[in-house]
């Protein structure tokens, strides 16, 4: 969104369940969700002619994309830190694109 | 003379839970007021109150909306929920047939039992489709938030209205009928008059339910930070502004939270000490 304000008429929703029930029941309501959220209920968005999905989005065709940041207070240790390497290891990236969320793994094997 | 000691341990013993529980009270207070009032003083409590953005990115932090939202929530569920209470605190106390009223009121005291999430879903689910497809507007509205509102405070309203209408000496009642008036007359002229200061008292507690309610409102206001024009526009209230921003901010974006909690605080106060002095004119 850069340094532009977000309308203060826009309706919040707290969860991304929530927007999409709205979404749904709103012939007029835009929305956006993840996209491992989307259901039969809403329709994805292309955007400048890019459909949503995991290849656009690994080749970066696909913009409206946020990544999932992990936050620390301090450098992490212990169970923190292997939480954090067994996140980035294939078989819970797996897990994740199984929950529909792009995995990063592909970014580093592919290229 | 043992006997004496312990009675003496024991009251002390009582005295030191009854004021924890004030303590906690105090804790709280103590928190949000050390947390919010500095913050205050640094925005400024004209802009703080009376500022009509609140774009936490960039530094603007004005609450004039979401009071503004929580009062309209607020006076929508009490214009539904008064005439409704009342009512039926009138019917289960006069006409309501003994074996009925065992059924009616445990069903009134489970509408006080029912989360507030049930509520939420139920009115994002089927009132905000109706409001939306029949008035037109978001749906996601203060008339939406209202109703359920209105029938969230109804519990409240009822049960104790109900309570200081059976609490009349019996002599009220027949005094009126006595005097030639129907029982309508005497219910309305002598009654409801006689237990004003419970009803009031039992209006301004279903206020404070419905000033305080969160969860419900987050799912059915549609949370938008503008200043409210109508009732069929979303709006954003003190209690919701807490509850969707406290999950993600820090710094100066979580302290304005919890000088919204302190505003909340003293509207609050205001309402149970006028809720006090009110209700004692009345009896007087």
């Amino acid at each position: 969104m850069g340094k532009e304000e977000i309308n203060l008429v826009a309706l919040v929703q707290d969860s991304n369940g929530a927007i999409r029930q709205v979404v749904s029941s709103d012939p007029n309501a835009i929305g956006y969700i993840s996209l491992g959220l989307v259901n039969e209920k809403v329709k994805a968005l292309e955007i400048s002619g890019v459909e949503p999905s995991v290849k656009n989005i690994e080749s970066g065709r696909y913009h409206l994309v946020r990544p999932f940041l992990f936050i620390f207070s301090s450098e992490p240790a212990g169970e923190a830190k292997s939480f954090l390497e067994f996140v980035i290891s294939p078989e819970a990236q797996k897990l994740l694109s199984k929950e529909g969320l792009v995995p990063i793994v592909s970014k580093f094997s592919g290229g | 003379m043992k006997l004496e000691i312990r009675e003496k341990i024991i009251e002390k013993i009582l005295l030191l839970i009854a004021l924890s529980s004030i303590s906690i009270l105090a804790l709280i207070a103590f928190f949000i007021f050390g947390e919010g009032i500095p913050f205050i003083w640094k925005i400024g409590p004209v802009d703080f109150l009376f500022g009509e953005r609140w774009v936490p990115s960039q530094g603007e932090f004005g609450i004039l909306p979401m009071i503004v939202g929580s009062f309209w929530v607020t006076f929508g569920a009490l214009l539904l929920g008064i005439p409704l209470g009342l009512a039926c605190a009138v019917f289960l106390c006069e006409w309501t047939p003994p074996p009925a009223a065992m059924i009616l009121r445990p069903a009134i005291q489970l509408l006080a039992a029912i989360p507030s999430v049930i509520y939420g879903f139920w009115g994002l689910v089927v009132l905000v489709p109706l409001v939306r497809n029949y008035l037109g507007g978001p749906g996601l509205s203060i008339l939406s938030g209202s109703i359920i509102l209105g029938f969230m405070v109804l519990p409240t309203i009822i049960s104790i209205s109900e309570d200081s209408l059976r609490a009349l000496s019996p002599s009220y009642k027949a005094g009126g009928l006595a005097l030639g008036a129907t029982h309508w007359q005497t219910i309305w002229r002598v009654l409801v008059p006689a237990a004003k200061s419970g009803i009031v008292s039992s209006i301004i507690l279903g206020m404070g339910r419905a000033i305080g309610e969160t969860m419900a409102m987050i799912m059915i206001l549609g949370n938008a930070v503008k200043m409210p024009a109508s009732f069929l526009d979303s709006a954003r209230t003190l209690t919701t502004n807490i509850g969707i921003e406290m999950a993600y901010a820090t710094g100066d974006h979580r302290q304005a939270l919890f000088a919204t909690g302190v505003i909340l605080f003293f509207i609050i106060m205001i309402l149970n000490s006028s809720a006090i002095v009110l209700s004692r004119r009345r009896v007087g």
